[in-house]
């Protein structure tokens, strides 16, 4: 059987929160998309050390954004899903629905 | 948006401990739209703690090379400063009839200490130096050595002070030594890195020239 990594839970976290905001993706906006949807804080340093790792995986690309006044004349860095990035998220999917199912303490609803 | 003035201290940490442009414009960016000064404090301390923590897994020789490096120094250090400083500083007090072990109650005593300041400086910026390119990460990774090495001791002292008072005078030598190894390895190791951090770095500017190129 072919060895192949996953997406951790924060990774996949990450990824998704990165495919919902498609174009305007940097450090500020995907920790507040994570935060409203999973409802704590994140941080900062946390989604860029992730963001870094999927980087280096070839799963996310980054460039780099005019520097602007109100950041302290700090440019943006921008974070693009890359196709093998998405086939990734797809297969992570299909991989945890196959787990989902059929989990004897998960069914009949309240643990 | 209020003004863009987050707190100093943790500012300064950021910048010498946390090497990522965008991660402080992040920072700076959320603290203007009205985060507190608590929330950015956290975010400091995570983003050193990770920072240090991806340095060290990512150049772990270099981490033990600045782990040598520095015991390598102090040890040197100990042998031609310390130790026949302490033996001199305890011929001349016993001579007078002070009891050098309660070193604290002689004010003209304190300045002794300054060299054990500078022996740890010295050795901070051994490491700092001859790490330059991960030199917080890696005086980081020496400072963690020697407060692992002094830690038993201090705890134990602890321990020992709180059953008997008599054991004082040691507990309070080694946690002066404990507080000054720290402020001087930290103070010794980042000497430098303030003015190579003043001008933005090669890899940013690099980053620039590539964005600029790549708009026109």
């Amino acid at each position: 059987m072919a060895k192949r990594d996953y997406l951790g839970s924060f990774e996949l976290i990450v990824m998704l929160a990165l495919m919902r905001l498609r174009g305007d993706a940097y450090g500020v906006p995907i920790s507040r998309e994570i935060e409203e949807r999973i409802g704590r804080e994140v941080a900062l340093a946390s989604v860029y050390a992730t963001l870094e790792r999927l980087e280096s995986k070839g799963l996310v690309s980054a460039e780099l954004g005019e520097p602007t006044p109100e950041r302290g004349g700090r440019a943006k860095r921008y974070f693009h899903v890359t196709a093998k990035g998405l086939r990734e998220v797809r297969q992570t999917r299909q991989a945890l629905i196959k787990l989902w199912n059929r989990v004897p303490q998960l069914e009949g609803g309240a643990a | 948006m209020r003004s863009v003035r987050p707190p100093s201290g943790a500012t300064w940490l950021l910048h010498k401990f946390g090497r990522n442009e965008a991660l402080s414009g992040d920072l700076l960016e959320e603290y203007s739209l009205g985060r507190s000064d608590a929330w950015y404090w956290r975010q400091v301390l995570v983003a050193i703690v990770v920072g240090f923590g991806k340095e060290v897994r990512t150049h772990k020789l270099l981490a033990l090379r600045a782990i040598a490096v520095g015991w390598a120094a102090n040890y040197i250090i100990l042998h031609v400063v310390w130790v026949p400083w302490w033996r001199f500083l305890h011929r001349i007090l016993l001579e007078h009839g002070v009891s050098p072990v309660v070193w604290w109650r002689h004010y003209y005593l304190y300045p002794s200490w300054l060299i054990c300041c500078i022996w740890s400086a010295a050795c901070g910026w051994i490491v700092g130096r001859s790490h330059r390119e991960h030199r917080a990460a890696m005086v980081l990774v020496y400072l963690l050595t020697v407060q692992l090495w002094l830690l038993p001791e201090l705890l134990r002292l602890t321990v020992d002070v709180l059953e008997n008072q008599r054991f004082l005078p040691y507990f309070l030598t080694c946690f002066v030594e404990f507080i000054f190894a720290t402020v001087g390895i930290l103070l010794g190791g980042l000497w430098d890195g303030a003015r190579e951090q003043a001008t933005p770095s090669n890899k940013s500017l690099f980053f620039r020239r590539v964005k600029k190129t790549s708009l026109s």
